[in-house]
């Protein structure tokens, strides 16, 4: 119990005296984790669209695969893109080992199953009756699509910020494809594992609690802009 | 319209509208809408509820405001506007239902037992605004299983008894000239048969 108060106090100093190695720390993961979301739904919510809206041969087997994806284990994650990336691999010449970039592609990776998997439960749990009801009332196919798409709008939102809170949290990736090298790719997740095996357990509790913080703060931000 | 028909023609001002290409099917369409049995409210404002048809149909912005407020105006629900529309009683939704079908001037409405899910007043409230709108222009296909409620809204009556028109006509040709035993049957209470009503013109 002493190290969560001593921690809690640690971090309410490190965030109050804006001690720049911590503020650089946190920088980099909010930093990394919301160019992966970002490229992540790029990609992934038209798809889940294009997979729900489409009917085609195995397509309830592509959506067992993708759920079954969701608890992918960050490392194994960070094993593939790993022998991609790595010197000898296909894409080793793009030099993305060991950079933050690597690190980006490698969450887009682990959290595109969750956002396509659940984009298409997202547009499942629309009332079908929806389509018909704006197709009776002058809509084009598309249009009605486009309508089916608004109601289900706080679900894929939610599915956005699910994708981010796997990304914000995995170490695996981060350590695997980044290699946590002091202010290049060290985040907050792969600082609070050196900083625990080094037995800086407050230092540990205070970067875990600025890690929550973050998390709770873009919460906050995307459900005010939501309209909640 | 929206399924072909399995079996007939479907006409529509006197054109068959089962073998037209898409984009004829839509313009034909868009001179219709129709309010279901459980009206079902997009997750936004009553105002944007209302507003759909227009949107789709790349109403400008200004002319949208005054006609969305005018058929709020018709249905009585003008203070109601920015309200989340999910969150109103079964009579308002099936009034905004109402507003939304109407507020793009369609030529002809479809009303699927409009108050069939609703308490007496907001069914009363409900058949006001039908009869009022049988005075404007727009003609209205209803379908009730309330004998008296047909006889209150309708100008012409078409009775279906197992998926068939058996008689067509006024209310009074219906009681007064009962085509069969079962018709006559039906129009006592002995029968509990769906029927529709017509009012206005030429469908």
């Amino acid at each position: 119990m002493d190290e969560i108060s001593a921690g809690l106090i640690q971090a309410v100093w490190l965030i109050a005296s804006l001690d720049p190695e911590v503020m650089e720390i946190a920088g980099r993961s909010l930093a990394i984790t919301l160019a992966s979301t970002a490229l992540a739904s790029a990609v992934a919510v038209p798809l889940g669209g294009l997979i729900h809206f489409q009917d085609f041969y195995g397509k309830r087997p592509l959506i067992n695969l993708i759920q079954t994806l969701y608890s992918l284990p960050t490392v194994i994650v960070g094993l593939l893109v790993f022998l991609f990336i790595s010197r000898s691999g296909p894409l080793g010449s793009l030099g993305l080992l060991f950079t933050p970039q690597g690190m980006v592609v490698g969450q887009t990776m682990l959290i595109l199953p969750i956002i396509i998997g659940l984009t298409i439960s997202a547009l499942g749990g629309v009332n079908p009756q929806i389509r018909e009801t704006a197709l009776t009332l002058g809509a084009t196919r598309s249009q009605a699509i486009v309508a089916i798409v608004g109601e289900a709008k706080p679900a894929v939102f939610a599915a956005v910020l699910l994708g981010f809170g796997r990304a914000l949290s995995e170490v695996g990736v981060a350590m695997m494809i980044g290699g946590n090298i002091r202010g290049y790719t060290r985040i907050l997740t792969t600082a609070i594992a050196l900083q625990t095996s080094m037995g800086n357990i407050e230092l540990s509790m205070a970067l875990g609690i600025i890690l929550l913080t973050i998390s709770l703060a873009v919460n906050l931000l995307m459900a005010r802009l939501r309209g909640d | 319209m929206l399924d072909p028909p399995s079996r007939g023609t479907l006409l529509f001002d006197e054109i068959d509208v089962s073998g037209l290409s898409e984009a004829k099917r839509l313009l034909i369409r868009r001179r219709m809408s129709m309010v279901f049995q459980k009206p079902l409210m997009f997750k936004r404002s009553v105002g944007e509820n209302v507003a759909f048809g227009l949107k789709v149909r790349d109403c400008p912005r200004t002319s949208m405001a005054e006609l969305v407020s005018g058929a709020l105006d018709e249905v009585g629900l003008a203070e109601y506007r920015d309200r989340l529309a999910t969150t109103l009683s079964g009579g308002e939704m099936q009034r905004v239902a109402l507003a939304r079908s109407i507020v793009t001037k369609p030529d002809l409405l479809l009303l699927d037992e409009p108050t069939a899910n609703l308490d007496p007043g907001a069914a009363r409230a409900m058949e006001e605004i039908i009869t009022r709108l049988t005075k404007s222009k727009v003609t209205i296909i209803m379908a009730t299983h309330d004998l008296s409620q047909a006889r209150r809204l309708a100008q012409r009556l078409a009775l279906i008894m197992d998926g068939r028109v058996v008689q067509a006509g006024t209310a009074n040709d219906l009681s007064d000239h009962p085509a069969s035993m079962n018709v006559a049957r039906f129009l006592s209470g002995e029968y509990w048969q769906p029927i529709s009503s017509y009012q206005g013109g030429k469908v």
